[in-house]
């Protein structure tokens, strides 16, 4: 579990959270040295856990579709997470900083 | 015999957030590596890898293709998982370049424990040529 290690809920409203990051976290020491950002498959694993959160059971992805990295996350900004659920276990994902979205995909 | 490659000056990610331990087959059209699964992974949960650690695993292995070079994923088309693999499993995992343009690389990834397949990916990754990155 990612949550309360590498990231913290600091809001949750309505499936839509807001995360801020632990930037001493050693992930970050590895990706990368000198230059740390948030990596994709975190943010995938991020969004298992918010799933589970929102919905109440166990969620474990066996499948994803077109995923965007269109910015990149640096560890100091703030994070929001929307979630919508579009079918029985499927859901869509948005990772935005500001109004900046940086990535988003459907999962289920 | 397979020549032996340094994971280190082969992909820019450093430990703990390294998914693979040896490349056994590279060059500009394809990978393969291996990776054994052990409780210090940091993407492991409840004894398993999930999803998301089989993509980064995908991803490193197609950044082992970019001698000279960054290799971004840009997008995840699809990525399918049809077994979770345990600690202590080894997945061997093969990435193809599909298809080139400019400096688009449609890359399709296959991961297998023993022959058994248990995930596929398909990856489109932007190569940049930059040292801002490194």
């Amino acid at each position: 579990m990612l949550q309360n290690s590498l990231y913290y809920i600091v809001q949750n409203e309505q499936n839509e959270y807001t995360i801020r990051f632990n930037a001493s976290h050693p992930i970050f020491a590895g990706h990368f040295p000198e230059h740390p950002i948030v990596p994709g498959a975190c943010m995938v694993q991020i969004a298992e856990e918010l799933a589970e959160t929102t919905y109440g059971h166990p969620v474990r992805f066996a499948n994803i579709r077109n995923l965007r990295f269109n910015h990149p996350i640096t560890p100091g900004q703030e994070v929001t997470i929307t979630i919508r659920q579009i079918e029985d276990k499927s859901f869509n994902f948005q990772f935005s900083v500001n109004d900046t979205i940086c990535a988003f995909f459907a999962a289920k | 015999m397979s020549k032996r490659y340094d994971i280190a000056s082969s992909i820019p990610q450093r430990p703990p957030f390294v998914f693979i331990d040896t490349i056994e087959e590279v060059d500009e059209k394809g990978a393969r590596t291996r990776y054994t699964i052990s409780d210090a992974c940091p993407l492991l949960m409840d004894g398993i890898l999930p999803l998301s650690g089989l993509m980064e695993n995908a991803a490193q292995t197609c950044a082992t293709m970019g001698e000279g070079t960054v290799m971004y994923i840009g997008e995840v088309k699809q990525m399918e998982v049809t077994r979770f693999p345990k600690v202590g499993e080894t997945v061997c995992t093969d990435a193809r370049v599909m298809q080139e343009w400019l400096n688009i690389l449609l890359v399709e990834c296959t991961t297998q424990v023993n022959d058994e397949t248990i995930a596929t990916a398909t990856l489109k990754i932007a190569t940049i040529t930059d040292n801002a990155a490194k």
